[in-house]
């Protein structure tokens, strides 16, 4: 199975990539294929975390740097719509978009 | 609205400070229970290994039947196609990142299933709600969970509240709460209300990495996604002795005297938008 096509739901037993340390287990195994490109397949996965896709993004730079090229394919609209706006917001991140919590009313309880 | 906010605070400093070896749950005149209400009496209960006597009255089978206090493995198939969903209770039996994580998945996607099966006298509510935006809600609590949290147990619970075409979602841990998850990464924070604040109005994160880390969206997407003009729902976070509601009205950051929460308790009411909701107008 661990070849260069590989089918995330069957890696990690689940149709939901919810943490970080999914993702970073995912990647160790393409870290040690000895393929140059990789296939990461998401049929049958119903839900990404945008935390998933945001560490998806820095492990692909990382194994970049080791020669890989990892290629998402399958992944259904929605999940689609996700990944384009955890790349947007990676530049967006620098400008700052945070709202204010000074209209909030201070009370004690 | 959550008109039990103040009640829900009430009853969880009630049940820290006076809870004695034993409880009796007397449910004569509570007429009105919600998942941020029971979740964390579940949680002190099976914690201090008390074994409560319900007694009967309007609240006493519904308690039963959603498995108060003791909850129930999010993997058994048992509670699927009812019209009610019991309270999951998840013990943290590793020390495993690897083995929480696949937990923490293999918990969101059963959960979700439970929702769809049981939420079914509107079947409309989660087709309009969407499937994406429940998974994103309950899938961002998750992983700051698993992230930040070293929680020893996880509880979530739902209800759905036809009349009203609602549902709240109440997710709780016991592990460090938000300012000494801060803390522990470094992070300048001097008490469980700083902590609330700098994540809410910064963004502050305890994630650990890239430079950017110091930044997290999580928790301000998942608001986003509840307070708008479309969803008017309605968000409230409790960790250590400080907490934070807002709703499309009100914002609150709340000083909670006398009482301080080992983790952290997040709520979310869902009311049924009027058309199918994209969440992604609101994530970023």
């Amino acid at each position: 199975m661990l070849n260069d096509h590989i089918i995330v739901s069957d890696l990690v037993h689940s149709s939901s990539l919810v943490t970080r340390e999914t993702a970073r287990n995912l990647f160790s195994v393409i870290s040690i294929l000895p393929a140059s490109t990789i296939t990461l397949d998401f049929s049958n996965v119903d839900y990404v975390s945008r935390s998933f896709f945001d560490e998806i993004n820095s492990q692909k730079r990382k194994v970049g740097y080791l020669g890989k090229t990892v290629i998402i394919v399958n992944l259904k609209d929605s999940l689609e719509q996700l990944q384009q706006i955890v790349q947007s917001s990676l530049e967006q991140k620098a400008t700052g978009f945070f709202s204010s919590t000074a209209n909030a009313e201070l009370v004690s309880m | 609205m959550i008109p039990h906010k103040n009640f829900a605070i009430e009853l969880i400093r009630c049940c820290l400070t006076s809870l004695p070896d034993g409880v009796d749950i007397e449910c004569q005149n509570v007429k009105y229970i919600t998942p941020i209400t029971i979740l964390p009496i579940s949680a002190i209960i099976n914690r201090k290994g008390l074994i409560p006597v319900i007694s009967y009255g309007n609240c006493s089978d519904y308690l039963r039947t959603i498995k108060f206090p003791e909850g129930v493995p999010f993997d058994t198939d048992e509670y699927q196609n009812k019209t009610y969903i019991p309270i999951i209770h998840l013990t943290v039996s590793s020390s495993s990142k690897l083995w929480l994580s696949e937990q923490l998945s293999q918990l969101h996607e059963h959960f979700l299933e439970l929702l769809r099966s049981n939420i079914i006298a509107d079947p409309t509510f989660i087709q309009f709600v969407t499937d994406t935006t429940l998974g994103f809600l309950v899938g961002g609590t998750l992983d700051n969970i698993e992230e930040h949290a070293n929680a020893k147990n996880i509880y979530i619970f739902a209800q759905y509240w036809q009349k009203n075409n609602s549902c709240e979602i109440c997710i709780l841990d016991d592990g460090d709460g938000l300012f000494g998850s801060l803390k522990n990464a470094g992070r300048d924070v001097i008490d469980s209300l700083d902590a609330v604040n700098k994540i809410i109005e910064r963004g502050l994160s305890a994630k650990t990495g890239d430079p950017d880390s110091i930044r997290g969206t999580g928790i301000k997407n998942m608001k986003d996604s509840l307070i708008n003009q479309e969803i008017k729902g309605e968000f409230i976070l409790i960790s250590g002795n400080a907490g934070f509601y807002q709703s499309s009205q009100n914002e609150q950051l709340i000083t909670i005297r006398d009482y301080f929460w080992k983790g952290t308790i997040l709520a979310m009411k869902i009311n049924k938008p009027l058309m199918v909701f994209n969440m992604y107008r609101y994530v970023k």
